[in-house]
């Protein structure tokens, strides 16, 4: 009876802590306001802190002192007031590297993902936060002043050397983020952190994997219901970027006018999508290719992921049409699991 | 050979058993219990950051929050909370529509205030876009 009790109370308190599940990963969250847009960074380990302190200076340096085309004494807003003349960098400076990285997507894409739409951008008022629909003259007038071509991009004995000819200016609005997050990326893994993730501002990268050892879990949003969600990726090591209608947008006499601007006709782009998530390995490129597949819609986008990964650049795609589908490409299959109660219909593309 | 005398259990052995008894059960079903209050969103709000205002979803009655020179009015509907009004110039948090998940936040940029919910049970880590 006695061996009986023992046995009980033995298996009673094995289960017992058996339930008592994991304990939380030790962790530290910060949020920051930079480049237009909220950011959640969260860290895990030990470093967490001192790794989210400079992870914070680094991101408002970036915006502060290189990126802003408002803040005076930003690097961009230089170049952008420098007339045309010839501005020099340094051969290690940030901004000759990320104009590098975008005139190389602008060039993959065929001029889908465009850097130069500042004055575009500005007309539709989305980057002043005074909308108004342009005229198709004052459009088709601003357009002669975008391209990459406008763009010269040399390298030099000390650096780098840019120039912007025809009035051209730049917006890496569309690739900052993206190229941030890779930034801090390699900024964390130099300070020792392996498990991460970072939103900036819808734009996730997700570092290593979670404290059990499995995959994070995204879930991506639905842009015709902000409050559902499309399904849910699990990834580690990836940059997750959505371009959709639903984020930036105004309505005039009944009509609705988002910010994803088709840089042939620098109006809204009408592509027969409502929002694209692209998946892949680094952020400049995830965060370009988004903005660029919406624009070129699914067939385009689809012709663009076979032509880059015959150039090693791989990458993964979910579509929203405007007719209720959900079409998400081979890569995905085992990783998405769409959410059924969406409303949509699904299909995986070989 | 000397046998130990044979013990006879006393009622302070059966108030030892059972004190055992009952704190494993509680052990065994703490998870239980942890995993329902997890369930609970929590609404917070932040400005700049800081966090100011942090309760049950259940028990939130909205708020009115000032910040930079904008006033945002949020209000709470059936287990969502929105912004109902603001006097930001582009309106994004307004038409950011209600946020009734573990995970979502609705953020006015220019008067830097978001209004997020938390709550541990989600079936996913964090959302993109």
């Amino acid at each position: 009876m006695k061996r009986q009790l023992a046995a009980l109370l033995l298996t009673i308190f094995a289960l017992s802590l058996t339930a008592c599940g994991e304990t939380a990963a030790e962790s530290e969250t910060r949020t920051v306001y930079a480049m237009d847009t909220v950011m959640n960074l969260t860290v895990y380990g030990e470093n967490a802190a001192a790794a989210l302190e400079s992870a914070e200076k680094e991101l408002h340096t970036l915006d502060e002192a290189v990126l802003s085309r408002t803040a005076e004494g930003s690097e961009l807003y230089a170049l952008n007031a420098s007339n045309g003349e010839t501005v020099e960098c340094g051969a290690d400076d940030i901004l000759p590297a990320l104009i590098e990285t975008a005139l190389a997507i602008s060039e993959a894409t065929d001029g889908a993902f465009d850097p130069t739409l500042a004055p575009v951008l500005d007309a539709w008022g989305f980057t002043k936060d005074l909308r108004r629909v342009p005229s198709a003259d004052e459009l088709a007038a601003l357009l002669a002043h975008t391209g990459r071509d406008k763009v010269a991009l040399e390298e030099t004995a000390d650096g780098y050397s840019v120039a912007l000819s025809d009035g051209a200016q730049l917006d890496l609005g569309g690739i900052a983020k993206g190229y941030a997050a890779d930034l801090l990326r390699a900024q964390l893994e130099k300070e020792g952190v392996t498990s991460a993730t970072l939103d900036l501002g819808g734009d996730v990268f997700v570092m290593g994997k979670k404290s059990d050892g499995s995959d994070w879990r995204i879930a991506v949003k639905d842009p015709g219901d902000t409050e559902s969600y499309l399904g849910i990726v699990s990834a580690s090591d990836a940059f997750i970027v959505t371009s959709g209608v639903y984020e930036r947008y105004f309505e005039e006499n009944g009509v609705r006018y988002h910010h994803i601007l088709d840089p042939k006709t620098g109006s809204p782009a009408e592509s027969g999508l409502v929002s694209v998530t692209v998946m892949c390995k680094n952020g400049a490129w995830a965060d370009a290719l988004s903005t660029a597949c919406f624009v070129l819609g699914a067939d385009g986008a689809l012709a663009l992921r076979d032509d880059l990964a015959a150039q090693g650049t791989n990458f993964e795609l979910i579509f929203v049409t405007d007719d209720g589908r959900v079409l998400y490409t081979g890569g995905l299959a085992a990783a998405f699991t769409p959410n059924e109660e969406s409303g949509y219909t699904y299909e995986s593309l070989a | 050979m000397n046998r130990s005398p044979k013990l006879k259990p006393t009622l302070w052995d059966a108030l030892v058993v059972l004190a055992v008894l009952a704190l494993a059960g509680l052990l065994a079903a703490r998870p239980l219990f942890a995993a329902k209050t997890a369930g609970e969103l929590t609404v917070s709000v932040s400005i700049d950051g800081e966090t100011v205002e942090r309760c049950a979803l259940s028990s939130y009655e909205g708020g009115v929050y000032e910040s930079r020179g904008y006033t945002l009015t949020v209000e709470e509907t059936d287990g969502a909370v929105y912004v109902a009004s603001s006097d930001c110039p582009n309106q994004d948090c307004v038409h950011s529509g209600a946020i009734s998940r573990v995970g979502q936040s609705i953020v006015c940029l220019p008067a830097r205030v978001a209004v997020t919910l938390e709550g541990a049970a989600s079936d996913y880590d964090l959302i993109a876009g």
